[in-house]
């Protein structure tokens, strides 16, 4: 039955939604795609069976990334939990954080081999391209990255503080009583989130312990998966023995990373949706 | 807070702000103009210097170090230079064929004829600049015209002005009385220590814009005008690829599937890969782009090797897919402050998916959705490492004879300004002055990676506050 | 057509929306349950019952918007105008712009309330702002909120208070002319004074439309609409004219309900 009143649907517009809908099809699948095939192929080079594995080698690195991010995680740990405590929910705190966080973590490497290193070298008789650098500069790298990442975990839980403090709570009471344990999945999250960045960066690494961080690695060994990755592989001939145990260092350093962010991403889930009072 | 948490967290705040503080001073302090000093040798004999930094390795060892007035460094031993007293009628010459040199003004030779007097150093930038000039518009005549009817014409003119440049110059005596010609044209830069404060500052802020606008010089100084270029023009291109793709990718999932098992799995994958370390996406865009698909292609074309390499289009390729994870997170927290409600209203209305995202979504969400996008281009700013193994050179290369700014080509390696900062490339005198450019260079980089997150969390806080607002309306 | 026994319709109605054996799950769990009822053209019907009773999934049953929600299944049919609802070759765009939709929250599309109320017709590609600017008057009038909101067609919508904000809603959903008005409990998150405006609104413009609307207000239940629809978890209990459903309301838990002894 046909109404006066029953209005029509543009083909136009049926046309540009079917448009619309193959360009954000195409294109938006790009990405994931492209993501999942760069890993794919990664986990293909890496030849888990192949039996020309060094894997004392790939293990050397891989202690090396872990050992530098744990290292770097408990040196900056300290300051980015008190500084996340104490600036909670200050607006301005969270720029000053934002603008700090996107220095490229380079240079703090950069400013100690060039200025600390030299004259604490000088002075104390400690090597420039000691390993310890780096751990400093990872450290003092990351102590903004965390305290942000902390902030943003932390950015919950205004209202029952509010609460507290009407009840007549002192700020160390609120602190110690309802803020650290209701955020403590939190800061776990965080910490995980953290730890996961440390242990993949490598600018840093490479530039303060030289071109051969053998202090470390052992003989002419690199000392991280990232600055082996970057010294090695360019020299290395695909398939080669080398070039199949540099895969497997990346891929099991990505394996590494992902899953501590995975597992950060699911407690600070749970932490979501479950802290809520 | 108590008194005691402010104060500490001040002093937090001022510490993480410390390097970065720290970098802006030390990078501008480097580039400071500096007065050569006239001092005395134990033999009565007299030198044009510029005293070095005191470099932890040498100063233990007791030795001084000087740039002489012909461009060596020379170390003496502490004490034995007296008499020193600053030179400010001193000149200094940075040329394009040698070293820098210093020395009092002798006097100036055009065309074969030398000239005195007091109006000289008026004239003397004027007629460098116009030399300067001249000559690059005829290299670039001689350049356009390689083949065509004309070249012999400019060839002509070039002959004829390389005659008379030969004969255009500057002389320059020491301290010892003797005496250099430096070829007019070939002078980057022919200065004077400043005097007074606002001369001072001028000369300061020139320093600091011709290191960054010139490209480099054969003796290893200055010139960040090609990894400027090439870094801007990387950062632009991944940042574009990662954050459309990023963006779409972001429409896709929000706007136009259906929420489901999916659609999920997909979304908490991307995010989770924001983990993966730079440094993994650059050994995979070695294998995959460059040998992989660039010898492909090498193969395809049978042009030689051209694409086989690390160049500019790989190394944008491995960034955009390295920055897409963050700007999809970004782009859907952006999507997700858009009431789930207006969508609704809107479908209810008879709108398509299409409507209702151009409609509703991209009016009230764009700042958010252009602060994701921006996202992309701050995380492909702030990343170094892939860069040393899909393309970037190891060297300020670049056209000495500044015609022109020259965007660095898809194919090919290009300079950029953490890797030269990382790994610099620079001469024995760049070190002996404290690595100025490196600190320039990394210090540009860390402007540009800041600028970049501070617009984009600009764009997101905005968004976040507006929606908000919106919403509670 | 077997009408049963309690829910009669008069024998004169036309029916505009049939609901035959329909049935909905949401999520797997079972929102209708063999609902099998008509509304007549141009009344009033009111559909009321508890939260969770299925109000609102009747109502997205009718404009199709159920179909936007993930994990869903149906079975049975409606057809609107004689005209089948749920099918493969059903045309959503069609169906929704058959149907004006309000919704409880009283949420309005972002932007000035001229943008809101012309929404609809931007939709089909109508630009010539004549045109538009008369829709959105006529819109307005017809709402009786024309003297009220003239002067500020051009501010933020969410910036309005709640009932005036309502009524730009219904006027958006009427601009298009629809057969049919289909309301989400409209006056639920408003105070007496603008339920009172809505309510007057809806008299005004409802004349021979038909109107839909579910409340878990029963004052205005009774006042507003032709026949009442009590639901109760999924299911259709009873249905009848308001006069006889609130006086002599053949279902026990009917009875219950509308005097106020439980929901």
């Amino acid at each position: 039955m046909a109404e006066s009143s029953r209005r029509r649907v543009p083909r136009s517009v049926r046309i540009a939604d079917r448009l619309a809908g193959l360009v954000l099809g195409i294109g938006g699948s790009f990405a994931p795609f492209a993501l999942a095939a760069a890993m794919l192929w990664l986990f293909w080079q890496a030849d888990l069976l192949h039996p020309l594995a060094d894997w004392s080698r790939v293990g050397g690195w891989l202690r090396g990334s872990v050992s530098l991010g744990l290292v770097a995680l408990a040196g900056a740990s300290p300051f980015a939990v008190t500084g996340a405590l104490l600036g909670r929910g200050s607006d301005l705190v969270r720029l000053h954080l934002r603008m700090v966080a996107a220095v490229p973590l380079a240079v703090p490497a950069f400013l100690l081999l060039h200025w600390t290193a030299p004259w604490v070298s000088q002075r104390f008789g400690l090597p420039v391209q000691h390993p310890g650098w780096a751990c400093i500069a990872l450290a003092v790298g990351m102590v903004p990255p965390l305290w942000l990442i902390l902030s943003d975990a932390l950015e919950r839980g205004g209202g029952i503080s509010a609460a507290a403090y009407a009840l007549g709570a002192t700020p160390s009471q609120v602190m110690r009583t309802l803020i650290l344990p209701a955020s403590a999945p939190g800061l776990v999250a965080a910490l995980l989130r953290g730890f996961s960045r440390a242990m993949g960066e490598t600018m840093a690494v490479l530039l303060v312990s030289g071109n051969y961080a053998s202090a470390w690695g052992g003989a002419g060994g690199a000392a991280t998966v990232g600055a082996a990755l970057v010294l090695d592989l360019p020299e290395a001939s695909p398939g080669g023995a080398l070039w199949i145990d540099l895969m497997r260092g990346g891929l099991l350093l990505t394996v590494l990373t992902v899953s501590v962010y995975a597992v950060s991403d699911r407690v600070e889930r749970r932490f979501r949706s479950g802290g809520q009072p | 807070m108590s008194r005691v948490g402010r104060i500490v967290l001040f002093g937090l705040l001022a510490v993480v702000a410390f390097p970065a503080a720290l970098l802006a001073v030390r990078t501008v302090t480097l580039l400071e103009p500096r007065t050569p000093m006239l001092s005395e040798l134990p033999g009565g004999r007299q030198i044009l210097s510029y005293p070095l930094e005191q470099d932890a390795w040498e100063s233990s060892s007791g030795v001084v170090r000087h740039l002489l007035s012909d461009g060596t460094v020379r170390s003496f031993p502490e004490g034995s230079i007296g008499g020193s007293r600053p030179c400010p009628e001193a000149w200094t010459a940075r040329s394009e064929e040698g070293p820098v040199r210093i020395g009092f003004l002798h006097g100036v030779v055009v065309d074969g004829d030398t000239l005195r007097g007091d109006s000289l150093e008026t004239r003397l930038e004027s007629l460098r600049i116009g030399l300067r000039e001249d000559r690059a518009r005829l290299v670039d005549e001689v350049r356009g015209q390689a083949g065509a009817p004309g070249f012999e014409r400019a060839m002509q003119r070039w002959n004829q002005f390389r005659r008379q440049d030969e004969r255009t110059g500057l002389l320059l005596r020491d301290a010892s009385d003797s005496v250099v010609f430096l070829r007019l044209s070939s002078l980057r830069q022919i200065s004077r220590a400043p005097t007074g404060w606002i001369a001072t500052a001028e000369t300061w802020m020139r320093q600091i814009l011709t290191v960054l606008s010139e490209t480099p010089d054969s003796w290893g100084l200055g010139g960040l005008r090609q990894a400027l270029t090439s870094t801007l023009a990387l950062i632009l291109l991944s940042g574009a690829i990662g954050g459309t793709l990023a963006l779409l990718a972001a429409l896709l999932l929000n706007e136009r599937l259906r929420p489901g098992k999916w659609a999920l799995v997909v979304r908490r994958s991307s995010e989770w890969l924001a983990a993966v370390p730079g440094v993994v996406w650059g050994g995979v865009g070695l294998g995959l782009l460059v040998w992989g698909a660039g010898a492909q292609l090498d193969a395809l074309l049978g042009n030689g090797l051209r694409w086989g390499n690390g160049g500019l289009l790989w190394a944008s390729l491995t960034l955009g897919v390295l920055a897409a994870p963050i700007s999809l997170k970004r782009s859907m927290e952006a999507l997700e402050e858009v009431p789930k409600q207006w969508r609704l209203v809107a479908r209810s209305c008879g709108a398509t998916r299409w409507q209702v995202l151009r409609m509703v979504v991209l009016p009230s969400a764009w700042r958010g959705l252009l602060g994701a996008w921006l996202s992309a281009f701050a995380r492909a700013a702030g990343e170094t490492a892939p860069l040393m193994l899909v393309g970037a050179v190891h060297s300020i290369g670049g056209d000495v004879l500044e015609t022109g700014i020259r965007l660095p080509s898809l194919s090919g390696g290009f300079p950029h300004l953490g890797v030269l900062a990382c790994d610099p490339p620079w001469s024995v005198l760049e070190a002996e002055l404290g690595h100025p450019v490196a600190y320039l260079s990394i210090f540009v980089l860390t402007l540009l990676c800041v600028g970049f997150e501070l617009t984009a969390s600009t764009f997101l806080l905005e968004n976040r506050r507006r929606l908000a607002k919106d919403v509670e309306a | 057509m077997i009408v049963p026994a309690i829910h009669p319709s008069d024998p004169g109605d036309r029916p505009h929306v049939e609901f035959r054996g329909w049935t909905v799950k949401l999520r797997g769990r079972e929102q209708l349950r063999w609902v099998d009822f008509d509304i007549p053209k141009g009344r009033i019907v009111a559909l009321v019952g508890p939260t969770g009773s299925g109000k609102s999934a009747l109502i997205s049953s009718i404009n199709r918007m159920l179909a936007l929600e993930p994990d869903f299944e149906h079975s049975g049919q409606v057809l609107l105008a004689g005209d089948p609802v749920w099918g493969r070759e059903v045309d959503d765009l069609l169906v929704r712009r058959r149907t004006g939709t309000v919704f409880r929250d009283g949420t309005t599309l972002p932007g000035t309330v001229w943008e809101n109320v012309a929404f609809p017709l931007r939709l089909d590609g109508e630009r010539r702002s004549g045109v538009l600017d008369a829709a959105v008057e006529s819109a307005l009038r017809s709402v009786s909120a024309w003297e009220m909101l003239r002067d500020r067609l051009h501010k933020s919508a969410a910036s309005l208070p709640a009932g005036p904000r309502q009524l730009v809603n219904l006027a958006r959903a009427v601009v298009g002319s629809p057969e049919i008005l289909l309301l989400d409990e409209p006056c639920g998150d408003l105070d007496p004074v603008s339920t009172e405006m809505v309510e007057q609104a809806l008299v005004d413009l409802s004349g021979s439309r038909t109107v839909v609307l579910s409340t878990h207000n029963l004052a205005q239940a009774s006042r507003l609409p032709h026949r009442v629809a009590f639901f109760l978890e999924g299911h259709l209990e009873e249905y009848g004219p308001t006069d006889r459903m609130f006086q002599r309301p053949i279902r026990r838990s009917t009875e219950d309900y509308l005097s106020g002894r439980f929901g």
